[in-house]
Order: C-alpha cells, then sequence, then structure tokens
C-alpha cells in the first residue's frame, strides 16, 4: 500500500504516457454508492490508478444564483434544499447571517428552541449517516433500524413546522411558530426510548456475525 | 473585541505600507482591502509570519455591472493555533479581472480559485490548471454575474 502511494505523482504534475501502457476510463456518473453524483476520469497504468481528475459539477444546483432573484425571507426555503439531512442547520447559518447584518437581538425562547430542533435534526442527520455506511460495508438491516429512529425525529420536527425533509422553520428574528401542545411529552419519550435504541445498534455492529467479520477484514 | 486582528494588520502596515489601501471594521470582522499586486505577499507574510495557516475559503463577488471596480475576490483567512479569523479583499475591474493565484501557498486555493473563474470569470495567473469545476467545459458565459439571467440565454443541451 505504501509503496503505491509514494508512486502516486502529485496533482500538478502531468502524467501523459503513450496508450499501450496506460488507459483512460470514465467513472460514474453515478458512484456505485450514489450519496452524491461524480464521475472520475481515471488514468490506469495496468490496474493501477496514476491519476484521478473528478468531475464535481453534477450536484451543482446553482442556488448562490437562485438567491439573487429571491427576498431575505423567501431565501430560507432555499436552505432547506441544501443538505437534506440537516435542513435546520442550513435554516440556522442562513437566518443568523442575516440577523447579524441587521443587529437583531433574538427572544431567548426562539433560541432555545432552534438550539433543540437543530440538535434532533443532528441526531437524525447522524442515523443516516451510520445506517448508510454501514448498508456501503453489507449490513443491511442497521440501516432499517437507523431510519426507524429517524422518522421518530422527522415526525417531531413535522409537528413543530408541517415539514418533514423540509421544515423552513427558522425565521430571520426568531421563529416560523411556536412549537406545538405535547411537543414537550413527544420529545422526553423519544429521548427516554433512544438510547435503548443506540445499543441495539451498537450491538448490530459488534456482536452480529457481519459486526465480527468487519474488524478481522480490517485486521 | 477585533483589537487584536488590527494588530496584524498593523503588522502588515509595518512591513510594507503599500500592502494596506483599506480596512474595514465591521460586526465583529476585520476586512483589508489589498491593492492585487500585493496579495500574494500578503498572504505568505500573514501565513508564515503571523500564523494564518489555513484558507478557509476564497471566493469572488460580483458587486454589479454599473459597479467600478466590479469583482472582488476575497481570501478568509484562519489560523489553527491562534484561532483568528481575518479577510482579505482584492477589487479586480471588468477589463482586466486578473490576479495572481495563491495555490502555492495553499493547495487547497486550486479547486477555489476554480470556481470563482468557472462561475465569474476572474482569472488566476500561474494556476496550475485554470478550468471550469462546476459547469460544463462549453458553458457560454459566467453565471453568477450579476448581468447573467437566471435561466441562461438559451436552453442548455448536455450534447
Amino acid at each position: 500500500m505504501s509503496t503505491a502511494l509514494k508512486d502516486i505523482p502529485s496533482q500538478f504534475e502531468v502524467m501523459d504516457k503513450p496508450l499501450e501502457s496506460q488507459m483512460t476510463l470514465s467513472m460514474g456518473p453515478q458512484h456505485p454508492s450514489t450519496h452524491g453524483v461524480l464521475r472520475l476520469d481515471l488514468r490506469l497504468d495496468g490496474e493501477l490508478v496514476v491519476k484521478t481528475i473528478p468531475d464535481i459539477g453534477y450536484l451543482h444546483t446553482g442556488m448562490e444564483k437562485l438567491f439573487e432573484y429571491k427576498k431575505y425571507q423567501q431565501g430560507i426555503v432555499i436552505t432547506d434544499r441544501m443538505d437534506y439531512l440537516n435542513p435546520l442547520g442550513n435554516n440556522l447559518a442562513y437566518v443568523m447571517a442575516a440577523e447579524k447584518l441587521l443587529q437583531l437581538e433574538i427572544p431567548q425562547r426562539a433560541q432555545v428552541i432552534r438550539v433543540l430542533t437543530c440538535e434532533l435534526q443532528r441526531i437524525a442527520s447522524h442515523l443516516v449517516w451510520l445506517g448508510t455506511h454501514a448498508l456501503d460495508i453489507g449490513a443491511m438491516s442497521v440501516f432499517f433500524y437507523c431510519f426507524r429512529h429517524r422518522e421518530k425525529i422527522l415526525n417531531l420536527i413535522e409537528a413543530a413546522s408541517g415539514g418533514r425533509m423540509t421544515p423552513s422553520y427558522f425565521r430571520i428574528g426568531g421563529l416560523m411558530m411556536d412549537l406545538p401542545a405535547g411537543f414537550e411529552r413527544r420529545c422526553k419519550q423519544f429521548l427516554d426510548d433512544f438510547p435503548e435504541a443506540l445499543s441495539t445498534l451498537k450491538h448490530l455492529l459488534r456482536e452480529t456475525p457481519f459486526g465480527r467479520a468487519v474488524p478481522r477484514a480490517l485486521a | 473585541m477585533t483589537e487584536k486582528l488590527h494588530g496584524y494588520v498593523e503588522k502588515l502596515k509595518q512591513e510594507n505600507a503599500g500592502w494596506v489601501t483599506d480596512i474595514k471594521d465591521e460586526l465583529g470582522e476585520v476586512t483589508v482591502i489589498i491593492p492585487r499586486e500585493g496579495i500574494v505577499d500578503v498572504c505568505r507574510f500573514l501565513r508564515n509570519s503571523e500564523g494564518f495557516d489555513l484558507l478557509s475559503d476564497l471566493c469572488g463577488a460580483d458587486r454589479g455591472p454599473e459597479e467600478e471596480p466590479r469583482f472582488e475576490v476575497n481570501y478568509h483567512l484562519f489560523s489553527t493555533t491562534h484561532h483568528d479569523r481575518l479577510r482579505l479583499k482584492v477589487l479586480l475591474s471588468e477589463d482586466d479581472p486578473t490576479v495572481s493565484t495563491v495555490t502555492s501557498l495553499w493547495r487547497t486555493a486550486d479547486w477555489h480559485e476554480r470556481e470563482t473563474y468557472d462561475l465569474l470569470g476572474v482569472k488566476f495567473e500561474g494556476h496550475p490548471d485554470l478550468r471550469r469545476i462546476l459547469l460544463p467545459s462549453d458553458f457560454d458565459g459566467h453565471a453568477l454575474r450579476k448581468d447573467y439571467p437566471l435561466r441562461g440565454y438559451e436552453p442548455y443541451s448536455m450534447n
């Protein structure tokens, strides 16, 4: 491994050898696991990849251009789509930038709700990471367990904002609206249930035949 | 709050008075306007002597076709040792939107400069590989310029 790494030329060095010894292979635009669409121009020398030219534009959505044609409040809707696993985090970054420019002070209740919902969203986002990562290395069931618990968080966010994946919950200066009645009870219920869910996931990743095989394969 | 940041600007001025055109201190952020001839030297000084070892972002902006100078390139520097952030800004005219590359100082500038070139048409002199990065290589125009229409000029076909 280390010898092969040493042989890889630096990024700016152009490797152009005649085609007898090298070939160019286009990998993509769909990556096998397709979490993001990417195309790679691979230059192969035998079976060794000696150079890779990535083509990253397939995911470009032109959002900066869209913002030019929107009012500041309308822009919040676009931020939902930037990272569809963490829309509230993007809402937050956007409204905080606008609030900084306006030098607004946010009501404390709104600040607390922002932190609370963002943290729930973060757990949901990490569950997708964990589930799809396990899927990529061959463990199907972890994915379903992760998504089951993520759905509970999305239900909470839906109760607060009306949207599962695109909440647009934050506004410049505060929130779209206060948390609904019963949110506290449902949130507490989730927090009570989640530690057990985590230990189930841990068990699936460590104690199953699959979980025991991975460390052996990596050793 | 920003005294420490002004300290870096003072050091810049002591090193070479011609390096600092203007200083803006707003909302707790300090922006230094640098003449474009000096940007590489300023970056090298801040990186080597003042500990700004990370170029956390490099981006362009179009202030609008009626503005002169029309374009700006922003360098967001960060220090992983003392955790200060400093923004450098180079202003460029529409006739000659060219500035020297900082890829020799931070390799990360490579893709950032390509993006700025792709979307705004700012050219980076000395860049090792100045191609479009997000849009197709045969795309016409620079999409983030303010006078570029939202839907482009004609339906774009990938063929």
